[in-house]
């Protein structure tokens, strides 16, 4: 266990162990200086880079919690945002479709009030037309049954009647025909 | 047995040398040890990016340093933060000074010597502190209270505490290489295989650790008290 190989030292005396005299003072200085070496270079080769670290650390760690909080902050304010926005929209939404469903109604009344006019136009067009035709077909049956009467007539006459009685008729019906007022002698001799 | 071995010395004069002791050599180990340490560190740390997750040699110093930082915050103020580098290097100085008797070596903090000046050191410390942050109170504190005649004990307490630090420190690393020391002289062959494992455990690494704690927390708790009482 002799260290001795450490250094090419031999101890060549000894010195007390706890001699309390001026030596022992004066042994004090380098160990002193010994220290006070070591504790500057330590400080400032060991201590100070490191803590220098360390402190850029802390200070960007706090700095990103700082930004996180900040945009925390912001994604919040965007959050109340947007649900302010969409709670708008739903009510402009509502107002839209009321709006529409509102003018879609009124539409609807209109298109039908217009449907309704225009069915009873064509309606009454098509009771004139019907009235018009059945007056004219009325008056083309009756020409008809004129005619073909005046012709049955004609042929029964023709085929039964003699001299005395076609001119008999013939008075008869001049009689008739003079006494109404549109043929009497006095209109024909005017 | 236990004195103190001298490898060399410069005489200034009649009264005074400079000695190179055993203390001395193995504070420089210490310091060469702690040092090689330090510029690996710096000049690792120019390519450390604070963004990077660190891995290896950065993530052990930082996890270091940082619980440094803790510690310092939880056993002194803010007040005298700009205290912590040194108390991180006195710490880091005791806990190798104290742990390299494991390899054989005698440990610096053996020798009274080595523990009174930093004591004193911290006696300074607390001095300045005092004086900085509240020079009225801290000077009635040692003067005037708690009535003035009462002054004398306050000296003697202030001046006590770097004697009873730097002893403690002393005491209980001495002790433990003496009991070493005792174990590998005196004990068979045969016990010196397995029964300095558990006590180099303790005495070393356990107490060595333990006494390093102890002295730097006084150090700074006496340091934060002063400054902030």
């Amino acid at each position: 266990m002799n260290p001795q190989f450490l250094f090419i030292l031999t101890a060549n005396r000894y010195r007390p162990l706890l001699d309390m005299d001026l030596q022992m003072f004066v042994d004090m200085l380098p160990n002193l200086l010994n220290f006070l070496i070591t504790a500057a270079l330590l400080t400032y080769l060991l201590y100070k880079p490191v803590r220098r670290v360390l402190q850029a650390r802390a200070d960007r760690v706090e700095g990103d919690i700082k930004d996180a909080a900040q945009n925390k902050a912001t994604a919040e304010e965007l959050k109340t945002q947007y649900e302010q926005k969409v709670k708008d929209i739903e009510v402009e939404r509502n107002a839209i479709l009321d709006e529409a469903r509102k003018q879609a109604g009124e539409k609807r009344d209109q298109i039908l009030e217009t449907a309704k006019a225009e069915a009873q136009d064509v309606k009454e067009r098509a009771s004139r037309d019907i009235a018009t035709e059945l007056e004219q077909t009325k008056g083309a049956v009756h020409q008809a049954i004129v005619d073909i009467s005046t012709d049955m007539a004609a042929k029964l006459i023709s085929a039964t009647i003699d001299k005395n009685a076609h001119d008999k008729l013939f008075s008869e019906a001049l009689a008739e025909l003079e006494a109404t007022p549109a043929f009497s002698k006095e209109t024909v001799a005017v | 047995m236990f004195d103190i071995s001298v490898f060399a010395s410069f005489r200034v004069n009649e009264t005074i040398e400079f000695l190179v002791t055993e203390t001395t050599r193995n504070t420089w180990i210490v310091m060469g040890l702690l040092l090689i340490l330090a510029v690996v560190v710096r000049i690792k740390s120019n390519k450390w990016n604070p963004m990077d997750r660190p891995t290896g040699l950065q993530n052990v110093i930082e996890m270091c340093v940082d619980a440094w930082g803790k510690f310092f915050r939880g056993n002194s103020n803010d007040t005298v933060a700009y205290f912590a580098p040194w108390f991180f290097s006195l710490f880091a100085f005791l806990v190798i000074s104290n742990l390299i008797g494991i390899t054989g070596l005698r440990p610096p903090t053996a020798d009274w010597g080595m523990t009174f000046p930093l004591a004193l050191t911290t006696f300074f410390l607390i001095q300045y502190a005092g004086i900085r942050h509240r020079p009225k109170a801290y000077l009635k504190g040692i003067f005037l209270e708690p009535v003035f005649v009462f002054a004398p004990l306050n000296i003697m307490g202030e001046l006590a505490r770097p004697i009873s630090l730097s002893f403690r420190l002393f005491g209980n690393i001495l002790g433990g290489m003496i009991l070493l020391s005792l174990l590998y002289g005196i004990a068979p062959i045969i016990a010196q295989f397995v029964l300095p494992v558990a006590l180099h455990m303790y005495f070393d690494l356990a107490s060595g650790a333990l006494q390093a704690v102890i002295f730097t927390v006084l150090s700074l708790t006496f340091v934060g008290v002063a400054a902030e009482s």
